[in-house]
């Protein structure tokens, strides 16, 4: 016969579980952090080293990279190289090591998806307006018209020379969803070099890691509910690696009772509608920024057989269905996440198919 | 104190009656309703901003609670945001960039969320000193 001294045990156990257990708190003294608005966005960095003044340094310096790789990629700045390249479109254009690896990574992304990414998409993503901050609806015709200038097959790249050239004219380089994932790549590689001990670089929402917290522990990171603002959908734990979401609430604008978001499905010009949100883990940022808009595209069928497939990838790809919204995550991810909504609806990949709990 | 009962019975429900008095099953209910609305209070304690920092170029403008109303004056190299406190969020009410995005950026009261202004340089985040739970989202 178990004691009353069990019973005790047992309950008090339940009150740590459910209460005291999910009070992990994010504060992280002796950790430095700054932010910035940058690349469109706004970039925090956080880092420590036991000399704060040197993680200081090392942060302003990583700040400063990423303006760098902000004047290399900005299609709005008149003075950047891709700007150079979209005045030049239909004509070779030389442009320097850094913009030609991004390109080449870029394509072999839209090679992979079958065109789910494509930086030649621009031409259509200024039609819906959401560069000038709002939006409308374009009419078909006008979509057609330009959907002709988007295609990544039309792309030449000489990798011997270092030119690129845009085959028609009107067409031109966005790198919206590459960007921001390189310049954290970079910002990275300045604070390792700069021998911070950790560090967490987060540009809007594309996050790199390196080493842990001060207090021994990975950084302990959430990924934003597609539509409970202000909550978290999951969390999961970042030791040395990159994780980046692309979702369907971060830009968008609503006519006629439907919502229109900035991630549009290149081949058709319409916002991409199978998913709400795509989160990809990758090892680089550039990696995981790529891809989080590629699987969003794709959507949770086509996306996460994809991801199993490639190396070093893992997804969750989040849709609304009927009964609620339903998160498939590829089989990499069993055992690091930690799904917070109860209303959830769970599959996980299982040698390729889809398997539900 | 615990009793040790000399008498087994063999009826379960015996068995649990001897196991547990009136007193100890109300006690066990008190402890789960406790913990269960711990989980609510903390977690929407965790979640509420406390009070925002202001940044204008790269330099902190200032931190101001979301406890008290007040509208602040921030300079940019475009002109002046004006940024409004009141009843715990924050949101810029007009700004001289071209495009107004921040503007249409609405309210913020979660720890954690930003309004930026990127053509004046103006940054908001929203912070809590009890932290959110995370070092970073995801978005």
């Amino acid at each position: 016969m178990r004691s009353r001294a069990f019973w005790w045990g047992a309950v008090i156990a339940v009150a740590c579980i459910g209460g005291w257990g999910c009070s992990s708190s994010s504060s992280t003294p002796g950790v430095c952090e700054q932010s910035r608005a940058l690349i469109g966005t706004v970039v925090t960095i956080k880092a420590h080293h036991p000399d704060r003044r040197l993680a200081e340094e090392a942060i302003d310096a990583a700040f400063a990279e990423m303006a760098r790789v902000e004047k290399i990629c900005s299609w709005r700045g008149a003075q950047s190289e891709v700007a150079a390249v979209n005045a030049q479109a239909g004509g070779w254009s030389e442009v320097g090591p850094e913009l030609m690896e991004l390109v080449r990574r870029s394509h072999h992304c839209s090679l992979l998806s079958d065109g789910a990414f494509d930086i030649t998409v621009g031409p259509v993503v200024e039609l819906w307006g959401f560069e000038q901050g709002g939006g409308w609806v374009p009419s078909p015709e006008e979509i057609d018209g330009r959907l002709g200038l988007v295609d990544f097959r039309a792309l030449e790249i000489d990798t011997a020379v270092g030119r690129l050239r845009t085959a028609r004219p009107g067409m031109g380089l966005d790198l919206g969803g590459v960007a921001k994932g390189y310049a954290v790549d970079q910002a990275i590689s300045l604070l390792r070099e700069r021998g911070v001990l950790g560090a967490l670089v987060d540009a809007g929402g594309d996050l790199r890691a390196i080493g842990l917290r001060p207090d021994g522990k990975p950084w302990r990171i959430g990924i934003k509910h597609p539509r409970e603002p202000g909550h978290v959908l999951a969390t999961f734990e970042l030791a040395d690696g990159s994780v980046a979401t692309s979702g369907d609430y971060e830009r968008y604008f609503t006519a006629g009772g439907i919502r229109y978001h900035h991630l549009l499905d290149p081949r058709t010009g319409m916002p991409a509608r199978k998913a709400v949100s795509a989160t990809v883990w990758a090892s680089d940022a550039c990696t995981a920024d790529m891809w989080a808009t590629a699987l969003f595209v794709m959507g949770p069928a086509a996306g996460l057989g994809l991801a199993e497939d490639l190396d070093g990838i893992d997804a969750l790809i989040v849709e609304a269905a009927e009964g609620g919204l339903v998160a498939s995550l590829s089989s990499g991810l069993a055992g690091r996440i930690d799904l917070i909504d109860p209303a959830l609806t769970v599959r996980w990949a299982d040698a390729g198919d889809l398997r539900e709990h | 104190m615990i009793l040790v009962h000399s008498r087994r019975s063999r009826d379960p429900r015996g068995r649990l009656r001897s196991l547990l008095t009136p007193g100890d099953v109300a006690l066990i209910i008190v402890l789960l309703l406790a913990s269960g609305g711990s989980i609510v209070v903390l977690r929407a304690a965790l979640a509420a901003g406390e009070y925002c920092v202001i940044f204008a170029g790269d330099e902190e403008f200032g931190r101001f609670p979301l406890s008290k109303d007040r509208t602040v004056h921030v300079p940019g190299p475009l002109g002046t945001t004006d940024v409004v406190i009141r009843q715990g969020s924050v949101r810029v009410v007009d700004s001289p960039c071209p495009h107004r995005v921040c503007v249409s950026m609405g309210e913020k009261r979660r720890s954690g969320e930003t309004v930026a202004c990127v053509p004046n340089r103006v940054l908001v985040l929203v912070c809590s000193r009890r932290g959110s739970g995370v070092d970073a989202i995801t978005r």
